[in-house]
């Protein structure tokens, strides 16, 4: 098997005459922690389900664990844990009977860590799962899907809604029982995913805008000000500069390939009357918004 | 096996209230079962007047179990909890349909239980009783499971029931005028075509969880299901056009008005000697058609025999007396011509033995049953059984009783329906107090149906001078239900009489 859990090659979806997924590249390697991000409606769910083969793309292919998507089995679902927003749950059920009922499915089942699970994450075995809150709910879903030491693990918008003090707790319980296993993650808001993100992944317009381990990413991208009086920005700006903009004596754009030399040498060329400039890292979430607000308005 | 045994222990745990709902509804349609047969007068009329809406509320609450059960675990969408786990589709529904079985043990010890109140011992009937339960379990519940495997959540599937049972029901308005010896076979072959789609549905529906196209199929199965009755009319009306059908046998000239009433004739002169005319269907056929103008006792039987002696080229046929004018109307009857008669007899000390059935309690002496017609060319597998009360006619010394009875192709693809799994069948059986009768059970093998179909629109129709006027109608005595078997008594040394036992016939042995 290559280093690689997830990789798909030119998948493509469409619902009807809408295309949500347009070529899309994705690999996700071993053992990290790959954050899916993108606006709503970029198709992170819809490649999750493919990959889960819930769905079935147009074009293209999927391999998860070195199978095909689309023939997955008993086998590979075995070595998976999946949970999605707003996943539906056996609500008749108590977390006690809802853990029991999975349990022999599983031959990897580990009853000590099911029992820690429930310990860090607080969850009340005899309560039923229609009068648990969304959070807890989803508590329940990760312990069932991590009980098991699955090698993979994926979570399709998991904090959606979530209080902070439960977010906390589900990522807490996610990584304090995860080491072993890959996991990919699908989010529209990065500053949930960038504490514990190895890789991240930005899907827009149906395909990947970048993937890249997130230390070179933060490397890469810095918010720049530049200090210069001009009237207005010149009309061509160094491809890597994105949302430029000037008020009164700053100039503030993103520089997506940062390099402290070369980006200096840049701002002294374009801005002849710079005075200094400042070059601040940003988080990702900054970096994503950025990003996606200048490719809305290249589009 | 161990995971489909673990699905169906939870099924069972997580909708136990409705569980014990059906059970409890089950138990009270037992009851009230044995309240129908242990009481009289008007303890026994309220437990039959509530039977029917038992017999609703058994079917309802069980159908709501199952799909309680089945929607535990969704079949449409791409959130369900178990979707991306390591559960087989076979299994899950393997454990699905394992629970028709169980469900079926219940009904058949309700069965066998009133089994036991009618007098049947139950040693000899257990086996087939059981199976019977299974088989209606699974043929009631394949549907509702077909359905579930469609639908989200209850609201989509009670939908689902409601719009297919009225898109089936309107569909059965249109008539499909098949003569009825054919019902039979087109019965089983809808209801095995019904089976098959709802198990291939199934089948692809939890295989691949494409619900658009399931849905699709599912409506498509459903009208051409529906509308299978009509396929074969076609393929009738073209056979009875072929000269060596034997529909031919019997030929109708055209329908006559002469102003004082309609005469649906029927020609007789190439049949057999032995022959009967069954009127019933004319009775309901014109009674369709006609129920503004007219009572279904106005239809009188004529001329099949005259002087006493059988005509067998005398024009036979219905007459239609106090009809008012037929401009504008549509008369469409039908007439079914059987072959003789052939009688069986059984023992009337008390327990009956009838055939293909066993022994059955009554709670007279006497019992006639009248009716019993086979499925064309398959008269080797009748059953009947008398079922439910006697009820007491209001203004007569006579006793009516419903009696259901199964007739079926030996070529049928449907497991075959014992009697008892049909306990409100409606074929009409009749007693008379002062008859002294056996039992008698008659089977006759259609041999020519003609379906006559007139419009008489503004057209004022001439007098067929060929055609005999039938003498002015005397004021009969109604027929009683199922008259065909109660004909007028024939007179002596009349070829017709043969073909009726006498009263006091010995007793033949059963088959």
């Amino acid at each position: 098997m290559s280093n690689h859990v997830i990789t798909t090659t030119n998948l493509g979806m469409r619902y009807g005459r809408h295309t949500v997924l347009n070529g899309l590249n994705l690999e996700v390697p071993k053992g990290s922690v790959y954050a899916l991000v993108g606006s709503n409606g970029a198709g992170k769910t819809t490649t999750l389900q493919i990959l889960m083969n819930l769905l079935r793309g147009h074009t293209g292919a999927a391999t998860v664990l070195g199978v095909d998507s689309r023939k997955l089995t008993v086998n590979e679902y075995a070595r998976i844990g999946y949970v999605s927003e707003g996943q539906e749950m056996p609500d008749a059920m108590t977390v006690a009977e809802f853990l029991a009922f999975w349990r022999p499915f599983y031959p990897t089942w580990d009853n000590a860590r099911e029992q820690e699970l429930l310990q860090l994450l607080r969850l009340p075995l005899d309560r039923k799962l229609k009068h648990l809150s969304r959070g807890m709910r989803m508590k329940a879903a990760l312990i069932s899907s991590l009980s098991y030491r699955p090698e993979l693990i994926v979570l399709d918008e998991p904090f959606s809604g979530l209080d902070p003090l439960i977010r906390d707790e589900f990522i807490e319980g996610l990584l304090a029982h995860a080491d072993e296993s890959t996991i990919l993650i699908s989010s529209h808001d990065l500053a949930e995913i960038e504490s514990f993100s190895s890789h991240v992944g930005l899907l827009e317009d149906g395909h990947m805008a970048f993937s890249e381990e997130t230390t070179t990413l933060t490397n890469r991208f810095r918010e720049i000000e530049v200090r210069a009086e001009i009237p207005a920005l010149p009309p061509k700006l160094p491809s890597t500069w994105v949302r430029a903009e000037t008020t009164a004596a700053l100039v503030r754009f993103v520089e997506t390939q940062w390099h402290p030399e070369r980006t200096a040498q840049e701002i002294k060329e374009v801005f002849p009357t710079a005075t200094d400039y400042q070059a601040n890292a940003m988080p990702l979430r900054a970096l994503f918004v950025a990003l996606a607000k200048a490719a809305r308005k290249a589009a | 096996m161990r995971h489909i045994v673990h699905i169906v222990t939870k099924d069972l745990r997580q909708a136990w209230p409705y569980g014990a709902a059906a059970l409890a509804v089950l138990i009270v349609n037992t009851a009230n079962f044995a309240r129908v047969l242990a009481t009289r007068g008007t303890e026994q009329a309220a437990a039959l007047g509530i039977q029917v809406p038992l017999d609703w509320l058994l079917a309802i609450t069980w159908a709501l179990y199952y799909g309680v059960v089945l929607l535990g675990d969704t079949i449409p969408g791409t959130r369900q909890h178990w979707i991306s786990r390591p559960l087989r589709w076979q299994s899950l529904l393997a454990a699905k349909l394992l629970l028709l079985p169980i469900f079926a043990l219940p009904v058949a010890a309700a069965h066998l239980v009133q089994l036991s109140l009618r007098g049947f011992p139950l040693a000899d009937h257990a086996a087939p009783v059981i199976a019977n339960a299974f088989w209606l379990v699974f043929a009631g519940l394949l549907p509702v499971a077909t359905l579930a495997s469609l639908c989200r959540n209850l609201q989509q599937l009670a939908l689902w029931i409601l719009a297919l049972a009225a898109g089936i029901l309107a569909l059965q308005q249109w008539d499909a005028a098949l003569p009825a010896a054919l019902q039979g076979v087109v019965d089983d072959a809808t209801v095995a075509a019904a089976i098959l789609a709802c198990a291939g549905i199934l089948l692809w529906q939890y295989a691949t969880r494409r619900t658009t196209p399931a849905r699709i199929a599912t409506v498509a199965l459903a009208l051409v299901i529906a509308t299978l009755p009509h396929w074969p009319s076609s393929l009738w009306r073209n056979l009875t056009h072929t000269p060596n059908s034997p529909a031919t046998l019997a030929v109708s000239p055209p329908i006559e008005w002469n102003g004082g009433g309609l005469r649906i004739p029927l020609q007789t002169g190439n049949l057999s000697p032995k022959f009967i005319l069954k009127r019933d269907d004319l009775h309901v056929r014109l009674s369709t058609y006609l129920t503004a103008t007219t009572d279904v006792k106005t239809i009188d039987p004529y001329e099949f025999e005259r002087d006493g002696e059988l005509n067998l080229d005398a024009p036979a046929g219905f007459f239609f007396r106090n009809a008012k004018d037929p401009m504008d109307i549509e008369i469409t009857g039908e007439f079914i011509v059987f072959s003789a008669p052939i009688h069986q007899s059984v023992p009337t000390d008390g327990e009956r033995f009838l055939p293909g059935i066993g022994r059955c309690q009554s709670w007279f002496d006497k019992l006639q049953i009248i009716e019993c017609q086979s499925v064309l060319g398959a008269a080797n597998r009748l059953e009947i059984v008398p079922v439910w009360k006697f009820v007491d006619h209001l203004n007569a010394n006579k006793f009516t009783a419903l009696a259901s009875a199964s007739a079926q192709s030996p070529l049928s693809l449907v497991p075959e329906f014992h009697p008892i799994g049909l306990l409100s069948g409606d074929m009409p059986a009749y007693w008379k107090k002062e008859d002294s009768s056996e039992i008698r059970l008659s089977t006759r093998k259609p041999i020519a149906h003609i379906k006559r179909s007139l419009q008489l629109r503004g057209v004022v129709l001439e007098d067929i001078p060929s055609f005999p006027k039938r003498q002015t109608p005397q004021k009969q005595e109604p027929a009683p239900l199922g008259g065909i078997l109660n004909p007028p008594p024939p007179k002596p040394n009349s070829p017709i009489a043969d073909h009726f036992i006498p009263h006091n016939a010995p007793a033949k042995a059963p088959q």
